[in-house]
């Protein structure tokens, strides 16, 4: 069974579909988050130790006053500001997360994003996947399978 | 006219041109200064708010009139030629003139501030409230740890009447930062922050968007679901998850699930899944979550309804994989087979989802046929013996006798 969490404010209109695929299949527990703070809840429960952890690049902030020090250098880019704060945080408040894979799934391009592969990130080249109309159902369950197995 | 009576008035001892003035500066400090605001107010400020209005913001504008009133008094007092002895212009007059003169502007400026003030305070008034009352809540919090019952029927009131769109989501914002506040009032018992947020959210956060189900609109109930998922995340770390604090659990629950069947009812799909989202992140809730999950299925959302399944059957896989004691009469068990049931009555593809999801979630290693038996038959009495739901009974019993190579 893969615990997953994807963190994405279109689960509920474009990406509807994908998530209902998700949601069919039995190997896959999903959980979904809609902004950082939501997010950072789920990612700091120790009780839910994500296998594979899926994140879009931008979304809201949410309510939670600790994304405003964030807000304008951010700039609605919270992915990597909560991908940034996990890897740096693993030996403590996230030490539930070690053996976590993450994914980045967004529209933008790799090239428009060259910190989330150097440290502390550290993100696989496959593990980003740019979201296209072309991209199918099928393709995108296999592309968590491939990331659980990362 | 006015001079004409004025000019009569010599044996008072007031100058015409003086009387004139001063009746000039009353007459425009009565029509503009006070008249004007006041068809403002009746035209812009809703009938059900101009209480609270006055209670709330008008405290002020009290003193201003009192202030101006003060001032004119002042100043007729001190036309009066026989009391400033001003009969015609001379040298020996300019100090008094300055002096009259500056009054008379000071009563102008002042009216003209409470003027421009008076034209914001209506245009935002909603804002405006739910701040002034946000800070009365939490001043009062600190001081006694607990919540004016005026504050909160007032807040109750403003979520109600307050326009839907992006005043209302303005007023649910208030309301996060207003939980937030109270969360981190550092001397507070977890007792008190549990009955502050519980009472918060049952008179605010759900009314604002379920007292009226025609009006509201999707915009707000995300933002309502967001600050009821907020408070749940940040209440659990900060006051626990015991017995003794689930009050304010139960009432964020049972407002996800107001709102969740609420837009059920508007046919607003993306609303009901994400209030299934939320739902589901809360330990000790199934009940609410068949509720709606149940709700979508009789509305013709099997995609909501397969998500509440899912994410019941998810907490049911963890509690048999636990070997929980008595698993076979938990309620998470009895509410998520209740719910397969129900889409199992759906027929067609319904019966091999409702047929999987029993297997995958019940055929563990330690599962003896015996141990679905009495699973299912302690459902079927939990629907019928403690929540009356007779058709769900007869669903879980009819999954039980048709459903294929499962028993």
């Amino acid at each position: 069974m893969i615990k997953l969490l994807w963190v994405d404010d279109n689960l509920d209109q474009d990406l509807a579909e994908k998530r209902m695929s998700l949601l069919m299949e039995d190997e896959i527990e999903s959980d979904f988050a809609g902004d950082a703070t939501e997010a950072y809840f789920l990612l700091t429960d120790r009780e839910k130790e994500y296998d594979v952890v899926l994140m879009d690049l931008r979304h809201p902030a949410g309510p939670d006053d600790i994304w405003n020090e964030y807000a304008e250098q951010a700039d609605r880019k919270f992915g990597p500001v909560l991908l940034r704060m996990v890897k740096e945080n693993q030996d403590s408040k996230f030490n539930h997360l070690s053996k976590t894979r993450y994914g980045v799934f967004t529209i933008e391009t790799r090239e428009e994003n060259p910190d989330l592969f150097a440290p502390p990130i550290n993100l696989p080249e496959q593990n980003y996947k740019m979201k296209t109309h072309a991209y199918d159902e099928k393709d995108f369950i296999n592309f968590i399978y491939a990331l659980y197995k990362s | 006219m006015t001079g004409i009576i004025l000019f009569d008035w010599f044996h008072l001892g007031l100058s015409g041109e003086w009387v004139s003035a001063a009746i000039g500066i009353a007459i425009t400090y009565a029509v503009f200064i006070m008249g004007v605001p006041a068809l403002i107010f009746q035209t812009f400020i809703p009938e059900a708010l101009r209480n609270m209005y006055n209670k709330r913001l008008m405290r002020r504008s009290h003193q201003i009139f009192t202030t101006q009133i003060l001032l004119i008094v002042i100043l007729l007092w001190m036309i009066n030629p026989k009391v400033c002895g001003i009969e015609e212009y001379g040298p020996s007059n300019d100090f008094l003139a300055y002096v009259i003169y500056g009054m008379t502007f000071l009563i102008l400026l002042i009216g003209h501030v409470h003027l421009i003030w008076k034209f914001q305070t209506s245009q935002h008034i909603g804002k405006q409230l739910s701040k002034k009352i946000a800070e009365s809540v939490l001043s009062h919090f600190k001081e006694k740890k607990e919540i004016k019952n005026e504050d909160l029927e007032d807040l109750g009131l403003l979520a109600v009447e307050l326009p839907n769109g992006s005043i209302k989501n303005a007023f649910l914002d208030c309301i996060g930062q207003l939980i937030e506040d109270i969360l981190s009032v550092a001397d507070s018992k977890p007792e008190a922050i549990n009955k502050a947020i519980g009472d918060i959210v049952e008179k605010t956060v759900d009314p604002s968007v379920t007292s009226s189900i025609e009006k509201t609109n999707a915009e707000n109930m995300k933002k309502a679901l967001e600050v009821l998922s907020f408070a749940f995340n940040q209440g659990q770390r900060r006051i626990g998850n015991g017995e003794d604090k689930s009050y304010f659990k139960t009432i964020i629950s049972s407002s996800i699930k107001e709102i969740g069947v609420c837009a059920v009812i508007r046919k607003d799909l993306a609303t009901v899944m994400n209030a299934i989202e939320k739902l589901s992140q809360i330990d000790g809730v199934s009940r609410d979550v068949y509720t709606l999950g149940d709700s979508a299925l009789q509305q013709g959302y099997m995609q909501a309804s397969v998500v509440a399944s899912r994410k019941l059957g998810d907490r049911v896989r963890k509690v048999i994989a636990a070997r929980e004691p008595d698993w076979v009469e938990d309620k998470r068990v009895c509410a998520w087979i209740g719910l397969v049931a129900r889409i199992y009555q759906k027929s067609g593809h319904a019966h091999r989802y409702a047929e999987t999801q029993i297997e995958v979630v019940l055929e563990q290693p330690h599962v003896h046929q015996d141990d679905i038996h009495l699973t299912f038959k302690n459902a079927q009495n939990y629907f019928y013996r403690r929540l009356a739901d007779f058709s769900t009974a007869d669903a879980i019993l009819e999954l039980q006798q048709n459903a294929t190579g499962l028993f």
